[in-house]
């Protein structure tokens, strides 16, 4: 029992005195004292750099347009292909109009179609006492297409 | 009434022992990839400079063994089940916690700790950790040599709330870093919380169970 109390005594004596003279080592050192120092994150700077344009002066040949002839046609050369309409064959503007419901289906553009989600996985190296490095985070991105808006547009069928 | 509150403790029981449990297999789990002696875990990376020697390398491998050997070990001590089943399981895990502790964990963790990570305080923290939890165990082994199973159960459970601060910190660095604090600020609270909160844990049981014994004394 008192052999088991000596060893564990001296060896966490020496572990101090041996820790302790190491630190002295140690912590004088450029590398220990930076050693948890963590980077700074640097903001590139936006440099603006100014260009002059020259435009050079060049001659542009004037480019008269040709207006082209307009071909007078004759009364019977233009309405050669329409007959006048019957009696019967006219529309009764007056009939009541009976408005149907019909379904557009509306295709929303590739830019409104994608809904990003992520979502972070974790992984079980984060368990660690080691700084949290990204490289342990997955982020999944689902790119989830909303559901199809349905439209409706009212048509018109004007009953004959 | 009966029924109820023993069915009720054991809820308890199990709402506290299941995820120690589960943590700390997984720190045990995590562990064991380190002995490939890979340099490529953000612990070692940091501390490149430090993993330079091969005194604070040798320290860091028996430390790391040391405390996965010894949170495995200490999982199975408070039994209840197993002690009454048989006390030679007990025993047997007993001495290689205890030997553990006081041989490798706690003398490697106190030489580590003066190169801990954070200012002065948390160096100190980590100093004061390992010499606890080397007290503790001792008071923890010496009880029991006198047969006083109490002492001995109470100084245990106050060695095994130090080991599980290597758990502990773990769950509230992991916390806090998905709450986005800043990864030092994180680090020396998570320490800190997880110290303290582990040691006011082991006190606030301790009152609890000596209330019960004090009141089997009253007549």
């Amino acid at each position: 029992m008192k052999s088991i109390l000596y060893v564990g005594a001296t060896l966490m004596i020496g572990a101090s005195i041996y820790g302790f003279v190491d630190y002295q080592k140690t912590s004088h050192k450029k590398e220990f004292s930076n050693l948890y120092k963590e980077p700074a994150t640097t903001v590139p700077e936006k440099t603006v750099v100014e260009k002059k344009v020259t435009v050079a002066e060049t001659k542009t040949a004037m480019v008269t347009e040709k207006k082209s002839k307009k071909k007078v046609l004759s009364k019977e050369e233009s309405i050669g292909g329409i007959r006048p309409i019957a009696a019967d064959e006219k529309m009764d503007v007056s009939a009541t109009k009976n408005i149907e419901k019909a379904e557009v289906t509306v295709a929303p553009s590739k830019e409104a179609a994608k809904v990003v989600k992520k979502k972070r996985k974790l992984s079980t190296k984060l368990f660690s006492r080691g700084a949290l490095d990204e490289r342990y985070i997955k982020e999944e991105i689902n790119i989830a297409t909303p559901v199809e808006k349905k439209e409706t547009k009212k048509t018109e069928n004007k009953e004959q | 009434m009966l029924t109820f509150q023993k069915s009720a403790k054991v809820l308890f029981q199990m709402l506290f022992w299941v995820p120690v449990a589960g943590f700390s297999l997984l720190l045990i789990y995590n562990t064991l990839p380190y002995f490939s002696f890979s340099k490529d875990f953000s612990f070692i990376e940091e501390r490149s400079f430090l993993f330079k020697s091969s005194f604070y390398n040798a320290c860091f491998y028996i430390h790391i063994a040391a405390g996965a050997l010894c949170i495995g070990a200490a999982l199975i001590q408070f039994s209840r089940y197993i002690l009454k089943k048989s006390k030679a399981i007990h025993r047997f895990s007993g001495k290689i916690y205890v030997a553990v502790v006081l041989f490798l964990g706690a003398p490697t963790g106190l030489y580590m700790s003066f190169f801990a990570k954070g200012s002065f305080w948390e160096r100190s923290l980590f100093m004061f950790m390992a010499g606890w939890w080397f007290i503790t165990t001792l008071y923890g082994l010496t009880t029991i040599h006198k047969r006083n199973v109490l002492a001995h159960k109470i100084w245990m459970m106050r060695s095994y709330s130090m080991a599980m601060t290597a758990v502990t910190f773990r769950v509230y660095h992991l916390v806090f870093y998905l709450l986005g604090w800043n990864h030092l600020e994180n680090y020396e609270l998570s320490l800190w919380i997880s110290v303290i909160g582990n040691m006011l844990f082991a006190e606030w049981i301790i009152y609890r169970q000596s209330k019960k014994y004090l009141k089997s004394f009253a007549i």
